[in-house]
């Protein structure tokens, strides 16, 4: 404890398209391969399902959709990230799926920056802070904002103007008019 | 156990008495007669006094005593039950209650303070003071002894001018009295002196007082009468019910020698009537003694029941890991069974076959445990309606049926502040004031009844008052006002009911004061949904409103119908499904696919890729699996249905709980997650988008 002082703190590195981000260690539950993953119907595009972890239900966020990237298929370098986050006052688990997964690194404190007000390929929102390690940039997000429940169920009705696709809907001033 | 959680028991103990009190108030109120309640109350009451005091809240302890000390008047016919106590007795517990649940010492002052002044009131008014009776009472205790009293009056007795018989009725008084006449020494009557009594009593009494006090009854004639009194039964609580042996009992009468009886019993015959021929003892006598042993047993047999009446108190989150564990094992046990079934290994299916049964077992077992009957809820409305019905100057009465009906803990505590709300709107909106009724030819009292029954998986639990009913007119034209409907659209009378339920409806103080009930309903409505459960109207003006709740009987573990869409394994209630069919195109009645033809019916069919998105490349053989939402029913078009699954229901994580379809997950013996699926949440959906044409094919 007693280089406390110098103030450096672990992250977690990993890998999306052609940029390095971190999750503090502290946040990070664990690590797993990609599971098989189900689908919850009727949920928003980022929001990738859930994944059983040793009989635990834990619900999973594609990243990569999330900071609107260029889709891509699963490969065995993907990887899911547990971490726990603040939601509505509760902790609970949830996995971030990414393309890869780095590795473990100290940063000092005092050498990292603000996140710039523009220019960023993502929300600044979710940025907590900017490092560098080896003369590369990393991008440290800040996981309870980024899984915030505003961030989550952000368009809830967005199921509802999507699916269900009724035909012959005879009564259809009543049905629009009731369901509101 | 350390001081906290002796705190926590006595706590918990206390707010049961409490209960107990408020509950058996009410019914004395009703029936003033029985003094059941009044023995129960006074018991409660002196347990509470007993606990508190041994704990050190002196405080509590000497103010529920004078409450007791209300009850023990009553139970000794020294005072009569009146409306003042009653109230007195219902605002003492309400304060006690706070006193418990004080978070402040000041709060808790307080309140011990207003207590004081309620009981102070009923003193002045009863002109006496109370604390003169505290020396009386505290000797004494509640349980139940059993004397034997031999009394045998002397000519002198009779002499004296004493009356046997006055006597006897004095110690009736005292409790519950036996007496046996010995009546053999009567001679003939040529031989008969009018001024000798021939009698002897045997009495077995039953009843809580020291010997002193029975002693004191045969003050007068004890000097020339031969009075003999035991205490045969010192009212402990013993494991043994059953009372000394005849022949025992007859020695200790002094009816026959040790000796004799020694002789009797080595014969097998039966022993009293074995010793009746040998003429050593009387029939009358043998009746005494078997009298006795009778009393004697039942009064142990009560004291036992009270004990064994008594339960072990859990601690919830202890009963809710034991079910989390079993749901755990419930999920092995599939993995161990997907497993035996592909090695075919004989030994294997043996080993696992029995595992599921027991699990079974198991798992009915530690769910049974969670489950409590609905009275518990129950018992508390009816102190609620009595202060409704003040509050509102109605006349109202309640009528519980089904109260012992059991449900799962969890289940029911959701369930308690929605059934208060609709029992509030009941008498608030429900019931009409007593003139209004006298008018119109009803009962001058307004009847709210709550009946629960099991139906299937479900509890089916219903509200019923026999009030104005809804004015449906109101409720379209509020409807219109909020531009729910057009004005122009035909609704049937249940769909128009059915708008109390909508969110922000109700809200309309206008509408609540002139027809009726919807304060919050929508809320009512979304607490049952999350227990799973469904709610339904009916009202008829002028005769009164309805509602039925059904709810499952718990919450965790349930047998449900796998089936699949595509990859996608999906789970729905299996008591929800009324039936499987093979899908094929004659089936459907119109060309869109939305709408089969099922017995006699035309149903909305859903079809699950459709209805969910879900990508399929094959078209194969789909089937149809017919359900059940509330009164109404529901094809859903599935690739396949599988087989029955226990399912242990896992919440789907905070994040999805907006997706109202999917009430849960579970994991299937393969690791595969399969999705719950709330029934009545899809055809709500669906609802008005389909068209609902029922008995016109």
């Amino acid at each position: 404890m007693e280089e406390s002082k110098i103030q450096t703190r672990q992250f977690l590195t990993f890998q999306l398209e052609n940029e390095t981000y971190a999750f503090h260690v502290l946040k990070i539950k664990e690590v797993l391969e990609v599971p098989e993953i189900t689908k919850i119907p009727k949920s928003l595009p980022y929001m990738a399902g859930v994944i059983n972890l040793r009989g635990g239900i834990i619900p999973l966020v594609d990243l990569r959709i999330k900071f609107e990237l260029p889709d891509k298929e699963i490969t065995e370098n993907s990887a899911i990230i547990i971490v726990e986050i603040d939601y509505d006052n509760e902790v609970i688990q949830l996995g971030a799926l990414v393309d890869s997964v780095k590795k473990v690194i100290k940063l000092n404190m005092e050498e990292l920056e603000e996140p710039p007000k523009v220019g960023m390929t993502i929300d600044n929102r979710f940025i907590d802070a900017l490092g560098k390690f080896n003369k590369k940039l990393i991008i440290i997000l800040d996981s309870d904002s980024l899984f915030s429940h505003e961030e989550l169920i952000k368009v809830s009705n967005f199921s509802e103007t999507k699916t269900t696709k009724v035909k012959n809907v005879s009564s259809k001033s009543i049905s629009q008019e009731v369901r509101k | 156990m350390n001081d906290n959680q002796i705190k926590q028991t006595y706590l918990e103990e206390t707010l049961e008495y409490i209960r107990v009190i408020e509950k058996d108030t009410l019914m004395l109120e009703k029936n003033s007669e029985n003094p059941e309640y009044v023995n129960e109350i006074f018991r409660a009451l002196h347990t509470i006094k007993g606990t508190s005091s041994m704990l050190g809240y002196e405080e509590v302890s000497d103010l529920t005593h004078i409450m007791e000390t209300h009850f023990d008047k009553i139970r000794s016919n020294q005072s009569k039950i009146n409306a003042q106590l009653i109230s007195m007795t219902l605002a003492f517990c309400d304060s006690l209650k706070i006193v418990m649940t004080a978070k402040s010492d000041d709060e808790k002052n307080d309140e011990m303070e207003h207590i004081r002044n309620i009981l102070n009131v009923q003193v002045e008014e009863h002109g006496q003071k109370i604390t003169d009776d505290v020396s009386q009472l505290n000797n004494e205790s509640d349980v139940n002894k059993v004397y034997r009293i031999y009394f045998q009056p002397t000519k002198k007795t009779l002499m004296r001018g004493h009356d046997p018989v006055k006597i006897l009725n004095q110690l009736r008084g005292l409790g519950t009295c036996y007496v046996i006449v010995e009546s053999e020494q009567i001679p003939l009557l040529g031989e008969l002196d009018d001024k000798e009594c021939y009698m002897v009593w045997g009495c077995i009494l039953v009843t809580p007082k020291d010997l002193s006090e029975i002693q004191d009854v045969f003050q007068f004639v004890k000097v020339d009468s031969q009075v003999d009194i035991e205490l045969i039964d010192e009212g402990n609580v013993i494991d043994d019910i059953n009372y000394k042996r005849l022949g025992e009992i007859l020695v200790n009468r002094r009816r026959i020698s040790p000796k004799d009886v020694e002789k009797l019993l080595s014969n097998n015959t039966a022993f009293g009537e074995l010793a009746i021929k040998r003429g050593l003892i009387s029939k009358n006598e043998l009746n005494a003694a078997l009298l006795e042993q009778n009393i004697v047993r039942e009064e142990r047999k009560k004291r036992n029941q009270i004990f064994e009446n008594m339960t072990i108190r859990v601690k919830n989150d202890k009963l809710d890991e034991l079910v989390n564990l079993v749901g755990e094992l419930v999920t092995l046990e599939a993995q161990l069974k997907q497993f035996s079934a592909s090695m075919k290994n004989t030994q294997l299916n043996v080993i696992s076959d029995r595992l599921n049964r027991l699990i079974g077992e198991l798992r009915e077992n530690s769910l049974n445990i969670r489950m409590i009957p609905l009275n518990h809820i129950f018992s508390t409305f009816n102190r609620l309606i009595r202060d409704l019905s003040i509050q509102e100057k109605k006349e109202v009465q309640l009528k519980i049926s089904g109260g012992e009906t059991e449900v799962d803990k969890n289940v029911i505590e959701s369930l308690k502040d929605p059934l208060l709300h609709i029992i509030r709107n009941c008498v608030g909106h429900g019931i009409e004031f007593s003139e209004e009724r006298i008018k119109q030819n009803k009962d001058k009292v307004g009847t709210i009844s709550i009946s629960a029954q099991y139906s299937g998986a479900y509890v089916r639990i219903s509200i019923k008052d026999d009030g104005k009913g809804l004015d449906l007119e109101l409720i379209r034209n509020k409807a219109m006002d909020l531009k729910m409907i057009h004005s122009d659209v035909k609704l049937t009378d249940e769909q128009i009911l059915n708008f109390i339920f909508r969110p922000g409806f109700s809200t309309s103080q206008k509408l609540s004061k002139i027809s009726g009930r919807g304060v919050g309903m929508d809320v009512v409505k979304k607490n049952i949904e999350k227990l799973r459960g469904f709610i339904t109207i009916n009202s008829k003006p002028g005769e009164g409103t309805e509602l039925i709740i059904k709810i499952p009987l718990t919450l965790a573990i349930i047998d449900g119908l796998l089936f699949v869409v595509a990859d996608s394994h999906f789970i729905i209630n299996l008591s929800s499904v009324v039936e499987c069919l093979d899908c094929y195109d004659e089936l459907f009645c119109n060309p869109d696919g939305n709408a089969i033809c099922y017995r006699d019916l035309v149903i909305p069919c859903i079809n699950m890729a459709e209805f969910f998105n879900i990508q399929r490349k094959t078209l194969d053989m789909q089937q149809i699996i017919v359900v059940r939402v509330g009164d109404k029913l529901l094809a859903l078009q599935v690739d396949r249905a599988l087989r029955k699954h226990q399912t242990v229901i896992k919440s789907v994580s905070q994040v999805y709980s907006h997706i109202e379809e999917v009430s849960g997950a579970t994991v299937l013996g393969d690791g595969h997650i399969a999705l719950i699926l709330d029934i009545s949440k899809i055809a709500e959906k669906i609802e008005g988008k389909i068209d609902y044409v029922y008995n016109e094919v």
